[in-house]
């Protein structure tokens, strides 16, 4: 049953972030297969998504086309992806940018930084990890400050730091607060685990993720037992996801 | 190309060889031939002041064709002598040999020695210009063709000594250059057979002269760190080969199994999500073997920031304290200090030791983590209750892909935590270490309070 959401996962997105296929994705990335399954796994998730194979081709569809979103490779024949990022920079094409690096070295990290990346992801990575920063950097700048988080009957007021199933009160310490508001955020996304780990304990490092395996049971069961319909779920081999499954 | 360090010496040898058998040549030729001229210049005198008896005695009682005969029978020609006789206006009176005419008094100097040459002979002459009371004066003349014979020998044996010397010193030298440098050539030898087969060779330093131990063992240190660091990255290709079979082998199995016939969609999804599983693993243990590959490089550079430990372990706490009280285990912290360095870094020494800690830590018990400051440094200690690390797993706790108790793999990592945290820790200048007591296990990190300042 929970394997179900393994093809919900991505194909899911359409219905919550139906926005989704408004935003035009420029993904430059040379090698064959990954650059595939990239655009496959982005289109499946919502996203309308334009390849290059090479860095001259990556230029010439930044200046014909309009883009809401870039993700380049480092490491690209013709034009790398920092020379890539110069070119759009100059033509005003300040779309977010993404970068792929396999070259995790800290001056790599400083010149992308320097040359106007935002956000950049190590490789190998998961996918779930890349499409929940494309999700990021895809909101950017139109996330209204909200103060009521909902999902079915789960409420979630973050003024008075109060959270509600069925009108009754849960409580919940403040790591399990910060961990259900990122769910609730991010409803309908599959989050992976140190993801999780990042934004909820700070921890940007690889760790033992088991941790957040407890700390999601324990949040499931002050969140889900005894309730119907079951909110939390766990998306075997990518993560965690909040939404109605009755929806 | 340059010359060998042996001709290069030979050479040298030969050529001061050379140069001081030439200046003793000079030397000796120079001391024969004043030698002879103060021969001669004793037997001139001699001569002179017989002469001057003769020609007071003679000029007294008859005419200057008597004393000629005097002087005849004083100087006997057949003994090489010769002479002149001038009269009172310097004009040659008398010779005893024609050309002997041709001399002027004028261009004699007086009180040296003359050299004059008459047909093949050579003659040496003195005038004395004391004062005499005689009208007549003499310049007598002592043929000296056996100096110029003995000289001549002379410098014929020199030279003959001087090149077979040089010959003898060149070939003496290289014999013994040869022997002396035998030692640099045994240490090329050895030099070439050194291979990554063969990194176990070392020189013997016992049969070394002392001019060449000092290079034989910085060569020697130098193998053996080569050495070392050699074995270390083949022990670690090894490793890594090793850890990655085990995954890769699960992951074509479980791939060809399922290919193998044709299943249901949740089948296949099942199996996908295990193969996300290992390759996990794998990526995990990537970026880790990169990171510990930096830190071999010395590329490993922490940033330098105040980093308050306290802090950063209280966050660690935080996270692992839900997993530790599933087993009812309490992580208490206490003291604090700050160091500069990297607080991502230090973050995940701080994880990877309190992640262990929970690990091994008896259910129900009590780990703690201390922060202290002693002299210029930051003490961190970690400490949990629970089955001591046995002995012979000690030293090696901290190396790649050592595990104390290999069946347990799976649960936790392939091994590579400590060495990682290790890295950092050496990275910002501190140390590392084992405290075992019993039933207890404590790790204490020692670090600078700024690193390298």
């Amino acid at each position: 049953m929970v394997l179900a959401f393994i093809s919900k996962a991505f194909g899911h997105k359409r219905k919550h972030a139906n926005k989704a296929s408004d935003m035009k994705i420029l993904l430059v990335e040379d090698e064959a297969k990954t650059a595939d399954y990239l655009k496959q796994g982005l289109s499946e998730a919502g996203f309308n998504v334009s390849l290059a194979r090479d860095g001259l081709d990556g230029l010439h569809l930044a200046l014909e086309e309009d883009f809401d979103l870039a993700i380049l490779d480092v490491m690209l024949p013709g034009l790398d992806g920092w020379q890539l990022l110069q070119a759009m920079r100059k033509q005003d094409r300040n779309w977010p940018v993404l970068f792929l690096t396999a070259r995790d070295q800290v001056q790599d990290r400083v010149k992308g930084l320097e040359l106007g990346a935002d956000d950049y992801l190590v490789k190998p990575f998961a996918f779930a990890e890349l499409l929940a920063r494309v999700r990021v950097l895809a909101r950017r700048g139109n996330s209204a400050v909200q103060d009521q988080l909902s999902l079915a009957d789960l409420q979630m007021d973050l003024l008075a730091h109060k959270v509600t199933r069925q009108g009754q009160r849960l409580d919940l310490t403040p790591k399990e607060f910060a961990l259900l508001e990122l769910l609730l955020r991010r409803q309908g996304e599959v989050l992976p685990r140190t993801l999780i780990a990042a934004q909820v304990w700070d921890m940007n490092f690889d760790s033992d993720t088991n941790v957040v395996e407890v700390a999601i049971r324990r949040l499931r069961a002050k969140v889900d037992e005894g309730y119907e319909p079951k909110l939390i779920h766990t998306v075997r081999g990518m993560g965690y996801l909040l939404e109605d499954p009755t929806e | 190309m340059k010359m060998s360090l042996t001709s290069r010496l030979v050479w040298f040898f030969s050529i001061i060889t050379l140069a001081v058998l030439i200046s003793l040549g000079a030397v000796l030729t120079q001391a024969v031939d004043h030698h002879f001229q103060e021969m001669d210049l004793s037997e001139l005198q001699l001569k002179h002041q017989q002469i001057q008896y003769q020609l007071q005695r003679t000029e007294a009682n008859s005419g200057p064709v008597a004393l000629t005969g005097e002087l005849d029978y004083l100087l006997p020609r057949q003994l090489g002598w010769q002479f002149i006789m001038f009269d009172k206006d310097d004009q040659p009176y008398y010779a005893s040999n024609v050309a002997l005419y041709d001399i002027r008094w004028d261009q004699l100097e007086a009180n040296k020695l003359i050299s004059i040459h008459l047909g093949e002979n050579h003659y040496r002459g003195f005038l004395d210009t004391q004062q005499t009371t005689s009208d007549w004066r003499v310049l007598a003349l002592l043929n000296i063709d056996h100096h110029d014979h003995f000289m001549q020998y002379f410098l014929q044996i020199l030279w003959v000594s001087l090149v077979l010397a040089v010959l003898l010193m060149t070939g003496l030298g290289w014999l013994v250059m040869k022997r002396a440098l035998k030692p640099l050539k045994r240490m090329s030898e050895l030099a070439s057979k050194v291979s990554s087969e063969h990194l176990g060779e070392r020189i013997v330093l016992q049969d070394l002269p002392s001019e060449l131990r000092e290079l034989a063992g910085v060569f020697n240190a130098m193998l053996d760190r080569l050495e070392a660091s050699f074995q270390r990255l083949s022990q670690f290709s090894a490793d890594i080969a090793h850890e990655l079979r085990t995954p890769v082998n699960t992951l074509l199995t479980q791939s060809q199994v399922a290919l193998s016939k044709a299943r249901s969609i949740e089948e296949y999804q099942e199996i996908l999500a295990s193969n996300i599983e290992e390759f996990e693993c794998l990526a995990r243990m990537i970026s880790d073997m990169l990171f510990l590959a930096k830190a071999d490089k010395g590329t490993l550079i922490p940033a330098h920031e105040r980093v308050h430990l306290a802090t950063e372990a209280q966050r660690v706490i935080d996270y692992y304290q839900l997993l530790a009280s599933e087993q009812n285990i309490q992580i208490k912290l206490e003291g604090d200090a700050v160091v500069l360095g990297d607080s991502v870094m230090l973050g995940r020494a701080l994880a990877n030791l309190i992640s262990n800690a929970v690990r091994y830590a008896d259910p129900g018990s009590e780990i703690d983590v201390a922060l202290s400051q002693v002299d210029h440094h930051a003490i961190i200690e970690v400490t949990n209750q629970g089955v001591e690390i046995p002995l012979e797993h000690r030293s090696h706790l901290f190396d790649r892909f050592y595990r104390v108790e290999p069946e347990r793999s799976h649960d936790g990592g392939v091994g590579l935590g400590l060495a990682i945290t290790r890295s950092i820790v050496e990275a910002h200048g501190g140390q590392i270490e084992l405290a075992n007591e019993t039933h207890k296990t404590c790790f204490r990190i020692s670090l600078p309070l700024s690193p390298r300042s």
